[in-house]
Parts: C-alpha cells; sequence; structure tokens
C-alpha cells in the first residue's frame, strides 16, 4: 500500500470502520510511513470531537453510588432499578396471524446471509431506536434483575424490545417469547441471551403490535412450548 | 462516619495516582467529573439508559482494578474515557448483534500507534470544536452523515454498510471521505 492508498483509507480507520484485512494493510503502511502517522494524529481530535454527540449530557441520579456500591471485597454487582409499568388506554384486538421477528443476541456462528439479515434488522432497529417520538413500554420483570423494555414505532406496526439481567437457564430450559390478545398467547420465539444476560429481539407482526394485549417472556423446556406453560420473567401491557 | 478528604482539590493525574491506593472517593471525583459526558456517548450508542449506565460503570471499574491502563502522557483522562467507552459500546453493540469476533474492529489499535504527546486543541477548546463538529456533521447530506453514523455510533464496518445501503462498497468509501472533509474543516475552523 502506498501514501495515496493509506490517505484515502484513514477516513475509516479513524471511524473503526475498515474491514480487518485493510485495516492490516493501512497500519503496516503507517508503522513504516511517518508522515502518514502525523496525518493519522491530526485526525484524532476529530474522533475525540465526536464523542461529544450530546451537547449536555447528565448522569442519571444515583450513578455514583450505583457505581460505587459495584466496589467491594465480593465484587457485588449492584441491585437494578425496579421496571415501571406503562399503562395506555385499551385498543381493540385484531386477528393475529404469522409473526415475523428476527431473535438478536442469539448465538455466535453464523453464515453470511443471516450476518446480512441481522445487519438489515439492526438499521430498522437503529433507524425505529433514533426517532424521539418511539414509545417506551417497560416491562415488569418477575426475577429479580430482569428487566425489559419495549420500544414501539409512532404506527404501533413494530418495535424493538430490549432485554437485560436475564440468568443464565439449565440444559433443558429455554426463554420464549409470547404476545397475548383475548384469544390466547402467541408463541413468538424461543431464544437465549447473551452471557451477559442480555438480549434485542424486532418485532414487526403482520397486523401491528395494537392486536395484542401483552407481550410475555417465560421460562420453558427446550424448543419452546405450544402455549405458555413455565414461569413469568418479563411481562408488558401493550394496550 | 469518618471525614472525607475532598478529592476535588486534586488534577485528573493525581486522582489517577489515588486510585492505585484503592481511594474510591478518587473514583467518585472522576466519575462526578467525566462520567456524564461517557455516559452521553454510550447513551447516543446504545438508546437504552440502563444499557448505557453499565457500559460506563463497567468502564470506570475497569480503570478501578487497573489504573495503569490510563497513561497520562498519552492525553488527558477525560478524552481517554471517552475513547474506552466508545470501544466498550462498540463491543456491546456488536456482541447485542450476535456478530462474531472475527469481524470485530478495533479502533483500539490507534492508540498503540506512536504519540507525540502534543495535541494542539487543549480542554478549554474542547466543547466549542464538538458543537462544530456536531453542527457540521447535522448539516452534511443525509447520505454522507449516514456512513459517519452507522460506523461510528454504531460499530459497523463499511462493507457491511455497503450491503445494508446497497451502495458499492467504494462509493461507502467516497461518501466518508466526503465527509471526513468536512468535518475536519469544521474542526480546523478555529476562529
Ligand atoms: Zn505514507
Amino acid at each position: 500500500m502506498n501514501c495515496e492508498q493509506a490517505r484515502e483509507e484513514m477516513p475509516g480507520l479513524v471511524l473503526g470502520a475498515l474491514d480487518s484485512d485493510q485495516r492490516g494493510l493501512v497500519l503496516e503502511h503507517l508503522r513504516g510511513c511517518e508522515a502518514c502517522a502525523r496525518e493519522l494524529r491530526s485526525l484524532l481530535p476529530l474522533r475525540d470531537a465526536l464523542n461529544h454527540p450530546d451537547p449536555s449530557p447528565r448522569l442519571p441520579n444515583g450513578f455514583t453510588e450505583r457505581l460505587v456500591g459495584r466496589i467491594g471485597p465480593a465484587g457485588h454487582r449492584p441491585r437494578r432499578r425496579a421496571s415501571e409499568v406503562l399503562v395506555h388506554a385499551s385498543r381493540a384486538l385484531a386477528a393475529a396471524a404469522v409473526l415475523l421477528i428476527a431473535l438478536l443476541g442469539v448465538g455466535l456462528h453464523r453464515t453470511s446471509s443471516e450476518l446480512a439479515r441481522q445487519v438489515a434488522y439492526d438499521a430498522r432497529m437503529s433507524a425505529l431506536m433514533s426517532r424521539s417520538d418511539v414509545v417506551p413500554v417497560d416491562m415488569r420483570g418477575y426475577r429479580r434483575g430482569a428487566r425489559g423494555r419495549l420500544y414501539v414505532s409512532p404506527d404501533r406496526r413494530e418495535g424493538v424490545l430490549m432485554l437485560g439481567g436475564l440468568p443464565g437457564l439449565p440444559d433443558g430450559k429455554t426463554y420464549q417469547l409470547w404476545l397475548v390478545s383475548r384469544e390466547g398467547a402467541k408463541s413468538v420465539g424461543t431464544f437465549t441471551p447473551l452471557p451477559g444476560g442480555s438480549a434485542r429481539l424486532y418485532l414487526r407482526p403482520p397486523h401491528g403490535l395494537d392486536a395484542y394485549e401483552r407481550i410475555d417472556i417465560t421460562i420453558e423446556p427446550d424448543g419452546g412450548s405450544p402455549r405458555p406453560t413455565g414461569k413469568w420473567v418479563l411481562a408488558g401491557r401493550l394496550t | 462516619m469518618r471525614s472525607r478528604i475532598n478529592y476535588a482539590q486534586y488534577g485528573d493525574e493525581d486522582l489517577a495516582r489515588l486510585l492505585v491506593l484503592g481511594e474510591t472517593g478518587a473514583l467518585e471525583e472522576i466519575s462526578a467529573r467525566h462520567a456524564g459526558a461517557s455516559y452521553g456517548l454510550a447513551l447516543h450508542m446504545l438508546r437504552d439508559p440502563g444499557w448505557a449506565e453499565e457500559v460506563v460503570q463497567d468502564v470506570l471499574l475497569r480503570l478501578w482494578r487497573k489504573p495503569d491502563m490510563f497513561d497520562p502522557a498519552r492525553g488527558d483522562l477525560h478524552r481517554w474515557l471517552l475513547r474506552i467507552t466508545h470501544n466498550a459500546a462498540i463491543d456491546a453493540l456488536r456482541s447485542r448483534r450476535g456478530t462474531s469476533r472475527a469481524l470485530e474492529i478495533g479502533a483500539y489499535e490507534l492508540d498503540t500507534l506512536p504519540w507525540d504527546g502534543q495535541d494542539p486543541f487543549e480542554g478549554a477548546w474542547e466543547h466549542s470544536r464538538a458543537e462544530r463538529v456536531r453542527r457540521a456533521l447535522a448539516e452534511l447530506p443525509s447520505e454522507q452523515r449516514e456512513v459517519v453514523e452507522l460506523a461510528y455510533y454504531r460499530g459497523m464496518s463499511q462493507s457491511e454498510i455497503a450491503a445494508l445501503t446497497g451502495q458499492p462498497l467504494s462509493t461507502v468509501k467516497t461518501r466518508t471521505r466526503l465527509a471526513f472533509k468536512k468535518l475536519r474543516s469544521a474542526l480546523e475552523d478555529e476562529l
């Protein structure tokens, strides 16, 4: 790689967006070329400026207390804040059909087409989450530490479910997500959270989220159940 | 109640040294001074207050456990914490996407390059500079802003962005370069 090529890749390098083989070539060039290394250093203040996307950031109340609470010989994790449930006026129900869902934060080995699909879902999620008029619905946790929040699009056709604090399950058990209407609970799918206990799910039921009254997560035998049998972990009202 | 040392009297470098002694008051002071900006960055990237808090707390706890991570000779604590927070948030986004480690594109290696210790911009200007870059970013044509945001705040590689937007990789790279040119001139427009 020559200087001109290295300079062309530098914005991507500063953004951390080069693919790994390309990055390796640029870094190799930079190690041997002081002029290009200087050029790169001149771009670092730009990266620092990008690290201030919010003009007036504020820490949540109690942040430092919770931080200090995590220090200690026993290395205790802090208790998470209890989730709240938002209740809205009741809405009419519609018939349910097949659900489209992307389960993210699941598994580690994926084919490239799966990855591409994930990336596409992630972009739809990002688009949804960056809207200021998205409606958050907090879920009630029935397990200590479990938390969940559903972000619903203004047209209520899609949503992103963010989950955290889900304990690892013993062999033979899995988490299962349900959308519940007057006609009963419809299984959306089973999922395994990441090792840290988090998962993110994109939901786009054919008739929108208003077709359902509630969203539930239960623990079920591996492979899932036709209807909920296990303990509730989280639940939230959609109406 | 034991009496408290007033940690506000210390500069960042001294606070970092006090961490080595295990003084939690020093960590509290660092948190009070700098964690707000880190939280703002993490929240912008993760869009979930609980998740953002967890990531920033993890960063501060890493510093608490290994204070040597921070080397004052390589820049100030505020910017260092923001860089580490950015890396941690990118890791969080990628692991939640289920992206395997092999696809990781570290911004880490930038920091291992030779650093001459000089920074033409000092803390007092940081905010106005950040403000100018924010404005310049907002004023970019949307397709240029998109490549910067997807890469830097969403942790996507240029080829992932190409796949997502249906554009050739070369177009993604060109848009990134054009965006950078404008952001850079906003940054350097000091007066
Ligand atoms: Zn060169």
